[in-house]
C-alpha cells in the first residue's frame, strides 16, 4: 500500500516546477549511497491492506487472552471494565492525530481535556498541582524523586525507597538516579510493611526524599505511613507515594490528604487496556511548593484577547524546548492520549461508579481470601489490610500458574514463597469459586 | 462556542457495572477516606457530547494541512488503528507466559529486523516510549561502554541547531555540553568540530538531517575522528523521513540513532502522545542494550537480558500498541514503499521552497532535504513577525509550522510537507502563504491580529503564566 497521492503528471509538474530532471538530483548531497537494507529483513514490494490485516490476524491469533473473570493476575497492570463511549470518542481523528497543543487556537479541545484531567486526578489524590503525563508510573517515580533531589539544590544524595515496592519500578528509578550519584537505600520490611524504626535507622543528613507504594507491591495498606510522614516532615525529608491501581483512591485517604509532598499515580486502570505493558502512563501531582521542579507539561486556564475562556500549555520555560541543559526533564512527547482516555472514563464513571469499582474489586479479593482460608490455604500476611490484592502462601507458585492456564485461568503473579493475587470488578462469584476449586485440586 | 466545563454538567450517572452483592464491610481502618471524591457526575449522553463538542476544538491531520517542522505531520492509515486494537493485542497482560504471546513477540522480533535493516546498524530495542526516551536510553548506553572500556567520559558535543532535548538529554545522563556552531552553509564543519573531540568526549549527538532541513555531510569524516579518540557518534533520527533507503547509518558511522515512531513510521501523536523512541545500536552497543530484547531460540521467542545490560528504562516492553500501527506501515510499505517516502517527503519540502523563495527570506541556500526554513525578514519590514505569519496561516485553514526553531535562526519559520500531502494541498498552502506575504505589505494589521476565524482568538500565555490556574477551582 502507499499513502502517497501524487500521480505521474503531478511528479512532473513538480519536478519541472523545481528545475530537476529526476527526484535523485535532490539527493546528491548524500555522496555515496552505500549498501542499504543490508539485512535483507524487509521484503521488496508494498503489500495491499488485506494482505497487511491477514499478517497481523495471525499474528494476533498466536496470542492468548483470557476471560476477564479468569483474570487473577495484577502485580502493577489490571484488568478493569472499559465503558464503550471511551473508545468511540477518543477515536474521533480531532483528538488522536493532533501534535502537541503548542497552537492554542487550534487546540481547545485537547487543551480543555487535559485541564479536566489535571481536576480529575488533582481530587483523586488531593494534591494542588497535576502534570499532563509521563511515560508510566515508574518513570514518573525517578521523576519524582529528581524533583525533590532539585529542590535542595542537589546537596544532599541519598534517597530511601521501601522495599515493598514493585520489582519493575525499583529497577527503572535505579537506572534513572545513577547517572546523578544519588545513593539508593532500601527501607526493609517486616511482615509486609516498612516501619518508622527502619526508617529512622536509615536516616541521616544527606536524606534529601523517602517514597513508598501506597498500597505497597504485596496489596497492603503500609499502616506506619502516618508515623512516617510525621517523621519525615519533622526532618525537612519529600515524601513521595506511588499509587499505581488508583481505582482505590475513592476509598482510601488520598495521599495528599496524609500529607506527602509528591503523589505519584500509574493511570492504566482508569480506561486503559492492559496493552502487554503499554501505552500506559504516570503522573506527578504535587503542592505548589514544588511547581518550578515539575518536569513535563502542564495545563493553565487564561483568556484570549477577546477575553473569552482559553487553555494553553503553561510554564515552559522549566522545558527543555527552552531551557535546553538546564530544563527539569527531557520529557517532550508525554501519553497524552492516555491522560484523554483516563478523564474520559473517569467523566464516564463517575464519583458513583469509580467506588463501584472500588467497592467491588476490594470485595471480590477479600471473598476469595475468605474461601482460601476456610479451605485452610494461609494468607502470606494475614493480619494486613488490603485493598484488591494478596500473597498466598506457597512454595508452588509456578507450578499453580501453569496448571490453572490448562483452565484458561490466570493464576496470579508467581514469587518465591508466594502467590501474588488480584482481582478487579470483573472477577464473578462463580470464577472465584472456580479458581479456588482448581487451585485446591493442583494442590498447594 | 462557549463550553462549559465537566463538572457544571450535571445528570444522572450511568450503570457501568452492578454493584456487588457480597456482605463484605470496607476496612482501611485509619486509612478509610473521610472525603468524598469530587468527579463529574453526568449521564453518557453528556459525557459523549461535551467530549465531542472539545474535539471539534480540535485541529487533526485528517482536517487539513500539518506543514510542522521536525515533526514529520503525515497521513495515520486508519487500517493501522484497527489493527491496534484487536483483543489479542490490547488484552495480553504482560506478565503472561511467553507461551501465550508468542505472536505479539514475533511481531516485536520483526519490527526490530525492520528497523535494523532501514538503519543499517546492528541490533535495535523498541522500549524507549519517545524520541527523548530514546536520546536517554542511547546516551546510557555510550556511558556504559565508556565505563566498561576505561572510564566515564564527561562531554557531549551538540550543535547549535539541535533539539531541546539533546542538551537535556546529556544533562539527565550526567554529561556537560559542548556547543559547537554550525557554519554558514548550516552544518556542523569537520574543521570546526576538530579541536573540540578528545579523551573526554562521549560523544557527539546530531541531528541528520539537521533542524534546518541540511544533510550533515562531514559526518563520515567526524565519526572517524570520534572513533578515533574512543568517542562514539549519536544521530539523533528525529528526521529519518529523509534518507530511508537512501542511506546506510551504519556505514556512515554511527553508533546509535533514535528513532520516532510517531513521526516517520505514521503513527498517531494521540495529541501529545503516545510516541515511541525504538534505537538502533551498531555492534559495539550491542551487549549493553536495555532489558528485554527478545530472540528467536528456534521456533520460539523469548525475552532475554545482554551480558552488560544497562538494565530496566520503563516497565515492561514499550509502548505495544504503538509498536503495532508501525509494523504493519512497514509491512504495507516494503523496500520499495519506505524509499518511495523519502524521495517524495524531500521532493514535496523543495516544491514548497522553490514556490516560496521568492517571497520568503530563505537564510541557507545549501540543499534542502526534507523541511525548509525560512524567516521573517522581508516581512518584518512591515512589522510582521513569524508569530504572525503562523496565526494568520490558522485562519485559512492550514496548522501554523514550527516557529522559532531552530534557534540559530532569527524568526525561523519551518515548513516539512511530508510525502502524504498531494500537489493540490501543497499548491494551495503555497498560494496562502503568498498571500499573506501581500497582507503583510497591505494590510498588516490583519496579521498582527490573527487568527480571526478559529475557536478562540490569540490566547494571553503570559497570564497563564502569572495566574497558575492549573486546575476548576470551584467543582462541586
Amino acid at each position: 500500500m502507499s499513502y502517497i497521492p501524487h500521480t505521474p503528471e503531478d511528479l512532473n509538474k513538480i519536478l519541472s516546477t523545481i528545475g530537476i530532471p529526476n527526484i535523485d538530483a535532490l539527493f546528491r548531497s548524500f555522496g555515496e549511497k552505500g549498501a542499504v537494507f543490508p539485512h535483507g529483513a524487509l521484503h521488496t514490494n508494498r503489500l495491499s491492506e488485506k494482505e497487511v490485516e491477514d499478517i497481523l490476524n495471525s499474528l494476533a491469533n498466536k496470542n492468548i487472552v483470557y476471560k476477564p473473570k479468569n483474570i487473577f493476575l495484577g502485580a502493577g497492570v489490571y484488568s478493569h471494565y472499559i465503558p464503550s463511549a471511551l473508545e468511540s470518542i477518543v477515536s474521533r481523528q480531532e483528538f488522536y492525530t493532533a501534535y502537541t497543543p503548542y497552537q492554542p487556537e487550534l487546540s481547545q479541545g485537547t487543551l480543555r481535556a487535559v485541564f479536566e484531567f489535571q481536576t480529575a486526578i488533582s481530587e483523586l489524590l488531593r494534591q494542588d498541582i497535576v502534570n499532563a503525563s509521563m511515560y508510566d508510573g515508574a518513570t514518573a517515580s525517578a521523576e519524582a524523586i529528581l524533583m525533590a533531589y532539585k529542590k535542595f539544590r542537589e546537596r544532599k544524595k541519598t534517597v530511601l525507597l521501601a522495599e515493598t515496592l514493585h520489582f519493575e519500578y525499583k529497577a527503572v528509578i535505579e537506572n534513572y538516579l545513577t547517572s546523578y550519584g544519588i545513593n539508593i537505600r532500601y527501607i526493609p520490611s517486616n511482615d509486609g510493611i516498612i516501619s518508622l524504626n527502619a526508617v529512622k535507622q536509615l536516616y541521616n543528613e544527606d536524606v534529601f526524599a523517602l517514597l513508598i507504594q501506597y498500597p505497597n507491591f504485596f496489596g497492603i495498606i503500609e499502616e506506619n505511613i502516618r508515623d512516617i510522614l510525621d517523621f519525615t516532615s519533622s526532618k525537612d525529608i519529600k515524601s513521595i507515594s506511588l499509587t499505581i491501581d488508583g481505582t482505590v483512591l475513592p476509598l482510601l485517604t488520598a495521599p495528599g490528604t496524609l500529607g506527602f509532598d509528591i503523589s505519584v499515580l500509574e493511570i492504566q486502570s482508569f480506561g486503559n487496556p492492559m496493552a502487554y505493558g503499554g501505552p500506559h502512563a504516570g503522573v506527578i501531582a504535587t503542592s505548589k511548593d514544588l511547581l518550578r521542579n515539575l518536569p513535563g507539561r502542564i495545563v493553565g486556564k487564561t483568556e484570549d484577547v477577546n477575553g473569552q475562556e482559553a487553555f494553553v500549555l503553561t510554564l515552559s520555560t522549566r522545558e527543555q524546548h527552552i531551557r535546553r541543559e538546564k530544563a527539569t526533564s527531557n520529557i517532550c512527547t508525554n501519553q497524552a492520549l492516555v491522560a484523554l482516555r483516563t478523564i474520559v472514563y473517569l467523566s464516564l464513571m463517575g464519583r458513583k461508579g469509580l467506588e463501584t469499582v472500588a467497592k467491588n474489586s476490594y470485595k471480590n479479593a477479600h471473598y476469595l481470601a475468605k474461601l482460601l482460608t476456610e479451605n485452610k490455604i494461609t494468607l502470606y500476611f494475614p493480619t494486613k489490610k488490603f485493598y484488591n490484592e494478596f500473597l498466598i502462601k506457597t512454595q508452588k507458585a509456578k507450578y499453580l500458574v501453569a496448571e490453572l492456564k490448562k483452565y484458561g485461568i490466570l493464576a496470579g503473579y508467581p514469587l518465591e514463597e508466594g502467590l501474588l493475587v488480584a482481582t478487579t470488578e470483573l472477577n464473578t462469584k462463580d470464577s472465584i469459586e472456580n479458581y479456588i476449586e482448581l487451585l485446591l485440586r493442583a494442590g498447594l | 462556542m462557549t463550553i462549559s466545563n465537566i463538572y457544571k454538567i450535571r445528570g444522572k450517572e450511568t450503570d457501568y457495572i452492578r454493584e456487588s452483592e457480597f456482605d463484605i464491610d470496607i476496612d482501611f481502618g485509619i486509612y478509610k477516606r473521610q472525603d468524598q471524591v469530587k468527579l463529574p457526575q453526568a449521564n453518557e449522553s453528556q459525557v459523549v457530547r461535551h467530549f465531542t463538542r472539545l474535539s471539534t476544538l480540535n485541529f487533526g491531520l485528517d482536517t487539513g494541512f500539518y506543514p510542522l517542522g521536525s515533526c514529520t505531520m503525515k497521513y495515520n492509515p486508519k487500517l493501522n488503528e484497527k489493527l491496534a486494537s484487536l483483543v489479542q493485542f490490547t488484552d495480553l497482560h504482560p506478565y503472561q507466559s511467553t507461551d501465550d504471546t508468542q505472536g505479539a513477540m514475533e511481531l516485536m522480533f520483526k519490527l526490530a529486523e525492520f528497523l535494523r535493516d532501514i538503519s543499517g546498524l546492528e541490533a535495535v530495542s523498541l522500549i524507549p516510549a519517545a524520541g527523548a526516551h530514546g536520546e536517554s536510553t542511547g546516551l546510557k548506553l555510550i556511558d556504559a561502554y565508556h565505563k566498561a572500556n576505561g572510564g566515564f567520559r564527561k562531554t557531549i558535543i551538540i550543535p547549535d541547531t539541535a533539539h531541546g532535548t539533546n542538551p537535556a538529554s546529556s544533562t539527565m545522563t550526567g554529561h556537560e555540553v559542548i556547543s559547537v556552531k554550525s557554519s554558514p552553509e548550516g552544518i556542523v564543519k569537520y574543521e570546526d568540530i576538530e579541536p573540540l573531540i578528545n579523551e573526554n568526549t562521549a560523544a557527539f549527538m546530531v541531528t541528520n538531517p539537521n533542524t534546518l532541513g541540511i544533510f550533515e555531510q562531514d559526518m563520515k569524516r567526524i565519526a572517524e575522528k570520534l572513533h578515533s579518540v574512543g568517542a562514539l557518534l549519536y544521530c539523533d533520527g528525529a528526521n529519518t523521513n529523509a534518507w530511508m533507503g537512501k542511506l546506510n547509518m551504519g556505514e556512515l558511522g554511527v553508533d546509535v540513532l533514535q528513532y520516532n515512531l510517531h513521526k516517520t513510521f505514521s503513527t498517531p501523536h494521540g495529541g501529545g502522545g503516545p510516541g515511541s523512541g525504538p534505537i538502533a545500536v551498531s555492534s559495539r552497543l550491542i551487549d549493553f542494550l536495555p532489558s528485554p530484547v527478545i530472540i528467536k531460540d528456534g521456533t520460539k521467542y523469548e525475552f532475554y537480558t545482554p551480558s552488560k545490560s544497562i538494565g530496566k528504562i520503563k516497565t515492561f516492553y514499550g509502548n505495544f500498541l504503538v509498536m503495532i500501527k508501525a509494523f504493519a506501515y512497514l509491512l504495507s510499505l516494503g523496500k520499495d514503499g519506505v524509499n518511495n517516502v523519502s524521495s517524495i517527503a524531500v521532493l514535496n519540502a523543495n516544491y514548497i521552497r522553490k514556490r516560496l523563495e521568492p517571497y520568503y527570506f530563505l537564510p541557507y541556500n545549501t540543499d534542502s532535504m526534507h523541511e525548509v526554513v525560512f524567516t521573517d525578514k522581508y516581512q518584518s519590514e512591515y512589522g510582521i513577525t513569524t508569530m504572525d505569519i503562523a496565526k494568520r496561516l490558522l485562519d485559512y485553514g492550514i496548522h501554523a509550522p514550527t516557529v522559532y526553531f531552530p534557534l540559530v535562526v532569527k524568526g525561523a519559520i519551518m515548513i516539512e510537507p511530508t510525502e502524504t500531502e498531494s500537489l493540490t494541498e501543497l499548491d494551495n498552502f503555497c498560494d496562502v502563504m503568498i498571500k499573506i506575504s501581500q497582507e503583510a505589505k497591505e494590510n498588516p494589521e490583519l496579521l498582527r491580529n490573527a487568527p480571526h476565524n478559529t475557536p478562540i482568538r490569540r490566547a494571553n500565555e503570559a497570564k497563564a503564566a502569572k495566574d497558575l490556574i492549573l486546575r476548576e477551582e470551584n467543582v462541586f
